[in-house]
């Protein structure tokens, strides 16, 4: 059964850990998918996702719909504390910063079937390999425009460009196959 | 900035992913209000969702159960200080904590709360960071924090006997403790030295009183402290190695362990 977000920032609002069990059932493979390309271990990112419910449970009080999708703030807390476990102390990261096609061998790599598969394929069939770069890096790792220049090495100019078209094509994938 | 620029601009994008500076951010949040800067950002919104949707990948195993411990005990999951430990508890070690915590609490708890309890042995920094540990052991061994407290506050509290159970001819090097409560009849037992039976036998604890055994539960060899069954009075306590599942009456030439309350 599937919750509206409408419902579970009830729940939250009424501090009933219901909310925690909906939140997990219903999007815990999204936000694991998130964290563990970012710290690239498995053992790392279920240590990441407890630390994360955790602040989520503790800091719902300061979600705010107004200002995004509950799922955004989710991906947000998720992804923030994900960045902070790799620049700490004590951890090794095992992906090069740079990124590279092993965005798209991730999906192959998870066990059984999954029908998201097809849809990434065609998806990924109408990105280019930058554009699709730049998503992730923005979407998934925080990246500012200028961290993505520098990182680049390209003008700021041809990353927003890069950036809009990138959107475009997922939002029009996005209408097409919902 | 106009609404159409701001658009065009990339910046909405990333206003969701959060790649815009403190002073961008508050601009968008100005322009948030104007119903095609809601629409645009919504629609961003979305295709995100979908996209991270498509990158899902299943945990390798359920991690609710540790969330929803975590939600209890929010400052045990600093992850940067110290890994998610997995841990088996030795009994004795933890028999050996406790006892030294219980002969440490003060006899003159006026209220004995589990709270009151813990603050009075954590006095010192090194009985607080021995406890923390202890509670932690305890979450970690998955077992309800409540009932825990509950046997903890049985075993610690005062009017609760501390038997010690010595080995006999046939095992002299045995060793055990029960903790016995006898207002509420609880029975807790704590091998501290005690070898494993063969698979056709188990160990059986015994109250005496008055000279007649009383089956207080059988148990197999393990570090862990139990609670066995309720005992209502005794003088003593033995145990007896049974064939599996326990006798009416106790074997006598096969005691391993006996004890005065």
């Amino acid at each position: 059964m599937r919750y509206a977000e409408g419902e579970i920032i009830q729940l939250l609002r009424d501090r009933s850990t219901r909310a925690i069990d909906i939140i997990y059932r219903q999007y815990i493979d999204a936000l694991y998918g998130v964290v563990v390309r970012i710290v690239a271990s498995d053992q790392v990112a279920e240590d990441v996702i407890q630390e994360s419910f955790v602040k989520i449970w503790q800091n719902a009080g300061s979600y705010d719909p107004s200002k995004g999708r509950l799922f955004t703030w989710l991906v947000n807390i998720c992804r923030n504390t994900a960045i902070d476990v790799t620049r700490s102390k004590g951890f090794r990261k095992s992906q090069s910063i740079l990124g590279d096609e092993k965005t798209v061998v991730n999906v192959a790599e998870v066990d059984g079937f999954q029908p998201e598969q097809i849809g990434l394929k065609e998806l990924v069939g109408r990105l280019a390999p930058e554009q699709r770069l730049l998503i992730d890096k923005a979407y998934f790792e925080g990246y500012t425009q200028s961290e993505l220049a520098e990182e680049l090495n390209l003008p700021l100019g041809t990353v927003k460009t890069r950036m809009r078209a990138a959107m475009k094509t997922l939002r029009e994938w996005t209408s097409e196959n919902s | 900035m106009d609404v159409r620029e701001l658009i065009e601009s990339g910046l909405l994008e990333l206003y969701i992913t959060g790649g815009l500076t403190d002073a961008e951010r508050h601009m968008v949040e100005s322009m948030r209000h104007h119903e095609e800067v809601a629409r645009e950002l919504e629609s961003i919104e979305r295709a995100l969702e979908s996209y991270a949707t498509l990158h899902a990948r299943r945990p390798k195993r359920d991690l609710l159960p540790g969330i929803k411990k975590s939600l209890e005990h929010p400052g045990a999951t600093d992850i940067r200080r110290n890994p998610v430990r997995k841990l088996v508890v030795t009994m004795p070690r933890w028999a050996a904590i406790a006892a030294s915590l219980i002969l440490v609490a003060s006899a003159t708890l006026a209220a004995f709360s589990y709270m009151n309890w813990r603050k009075e042995v954590a006095k010192t920094k090194q009985q607080e960071a021995r406890l923390a540990e202890l509670e932690g052991d305890m979450d970690d061994m998955g077992v309800s924090m409540e009932l825990m407290k509950r046997d903890m506050l049985m075993i610690a509290d005062e009017s609760t006997a501390r038997v010690t159970l010595k080995g006999t001819e046939m095992t002299p090097d045995a060793r055990a403790m029960v903790f016995w409560n006898a207002e509420e009849a609880a029975v807790y037992f704590n091998a501290i030295t005690l070898s494993a039976t063969d698979s056709s036998h188990q160990y059986q604890l015994w109250a005496l009183k008055d000279g007649q055994p009383i089956d207080a539960g059988v148990f197999d060899m393990s570090r862990d402290m139990m609670r066995l069954k309720d005992v209502g009075s005794a003088d003593a306590f033995a145990v007896t190695i049974e064939p599996r599942g326990g006798s009416v009456s106790p074997t006598l030439d096969q005691m391993v362990l006996i004890g005065e309350v």
